[in-house]
């Protein structure tokens, strides 16, 4: 565009001065007259919007906003991680990922027309961090040098630990193990409930699987939980408890899903009058049958008289008074000198939960079967 | 199946061994005998101390409740 015009008649040319185009409007006018280009360029009158969600997995939209200018007007989209483009991202709705969690992610918005183009600035969402206690997880992995899951295992594992928040679990336990997950098989041993006490031995080596979990060979290996419910107990007590047994797999040798070094706990499976949980040496009068189905196994201690046990969300009572809360860490894969060669997913043990189980299954195997 | 069978020397010498979070017990069958699964012998944690593990003793083992 020339900075010179001209001044005269545009239907017969009598003369022409020169002069100086003093502003842009004059720059714009001019050369629209010549070049039969008229209008106005984009302007903004009011910012896009980003909606959607906070969490990563989720997805953010933005408007156009609101614009003047010579129509037609196309829009092109850069979203922006603390004000840094974000590579490849230029559609109008961008999912959120893990390394956008903390951080401020906004859109700009470029509006551009035949005189010009123009950019806006949207509203900025501040993505959501990980729940603290799963936060605490991650951490103390870290501290210790040992495989982290993926981002996509850690965004599911952040969901289970919210899920179980939500439904009432979390605070009734005293620990939980997560064995199937794609980091290492240290990082598995770690207790969700309490990252910095009552990790978990891998002991004599139960094959760790990724996404999994732990398999025993029905003779040596277990998993040693650290976790001593007469000296640790603080949700478990004498006459309300619990012991999860999430399972995998079932193998064909032992029987033993959890369980102490002595009879007093015990989850075993198929038919057996020695599922109970703190009740000394005694058997049930009439067994209890946790079938090889693939789905939480629990036992809950709910009265000084009464068990519940439950195969997934099948619930059964039986009469079994309690003696005592063990004094010798939870095993799994193992009770008293009996080993299984079943895979276990996650143990968890705290107060009784018959009232959240429902809940607590559905939370785990939504987990369960998303890796 | 087979499995690994430590004398009363080997048992005291080897079980208990911790590296890190993986540590090796030993079990003991009905009849008193100290036995681990041959699994020990592949698992890396346990690779200081696989000369002993291999010297210890194979026997038969049913599983028992």
């Amino acid at each position: 565009m020339s900075e010179f015009g001209f001044k005269g008649k545009a239907d017969g040319v009598n003369s022409f001065n020169a002069f100086k185009l003093g502003s842009d409007k004059e720059l714009q006018e001019f050369d629209s007259f010549f070049t039969g280009r008229g209008g106005n360029p984009p302007v903004n009158v009011v910012a896009p919007v980003v909606s959607g969600g906070v969490l990563i997995g989720q997805t953010l939209t933005t408007t156009d906003g609101t614009w003047t200018g010579t129509t037609p007007i196309t829009y092109t989209y850069q979203w922006q991680r603390n004000g840094s483009p974000i590579s490849g991202a230029t559609l109008q709705t961008y999912l959120l990922v893990y390394a956008d969690v903390g951080t401020d992610v906004r859109c700009v918005v470029t509006a551009t027309n035949a005189i010009g183009s123009a950019s806006a600035n949207s509203n900025a969402i501040t993505v959501a961090s990980f729940d603290s206690d799963y936060q605490a997880i991650l951490n103390k992995g870290t501290s210790l040098g040992y495989t982290l899951p993926s981002d996509s295992v850690k965004l599911k594992q952040n969901t289970l630990l919210t899920n179980m928040k939500v439904d009432g679990v979390w605070a009734k336990l005293d620990v939980f193990y997560v064995f199937a997950q794609d980091g290492g098989s240290a990082f598995a041993t770690l207790n969700w409930k309490n990252p910095n006490a009552n990790q978990a031995n891998i002991t004599t080596s139960p094959t760790f699987t990724s996404n999994q979990g732990f398999t025993g060979n029905g003779t040596s290996s277990y998993i040693d939980t650290n976790y001593n419910p007469s000296t640790q107990g603080v949700n478990y007590t004498l006459n309300n408890a619990s012991m999860y047994f999430f399972p995998h797999a079932f193998g064909t040798s032992g029987l033993a899903m959890t369980g102490t070094s002595g009879a007093d706990n015990r989850i075993q499976l198929g038919v057996s009058l020695n599922q109970r949980i703190n009740a000394g040496g005694a058997a049930l009068a009439t067994s209890f049958n946790y079938t090889s189905t693939v789905n939480p196994k629990s036992i809950h201690r709910t009265s000084s008289t009464n068990m519940t046990l439950l195969n997934g969300t099948v619930s059964d009572t039986r009469t079994l008074a309690s003696v005592n809360v063990p004094n010798a860490n939870l095993f799994v894969l193992r009770s008293s000198t009996n080993y299984g060669n079943h895979t276990c997913a996650a143990f968890a043990a705290g107060a009784e939960l018959t009232a959240e189980n429902t809940n607590f299954v559905n939370d785990w195997n939504t987990y369960k079967n998303s890796l | 199946m087979i499995v690994l069978h430590a004398n009363e020397e080997q048992y005291k010498a080897l079980n208990g061994y911790t590296n890190g979070v993986y540590q090796l017990i030993f079990a003991i069958d009905g009849s008193g005998r100290y036995i681990v699964g041959l699994e020990v012998l592949n698992d890396p944690n346990f690779s200081d101390i696989h000369e002993q593990l291999d010297e210890l003793e194979r026997i038969e083992y049913t599983p028992t409740e």
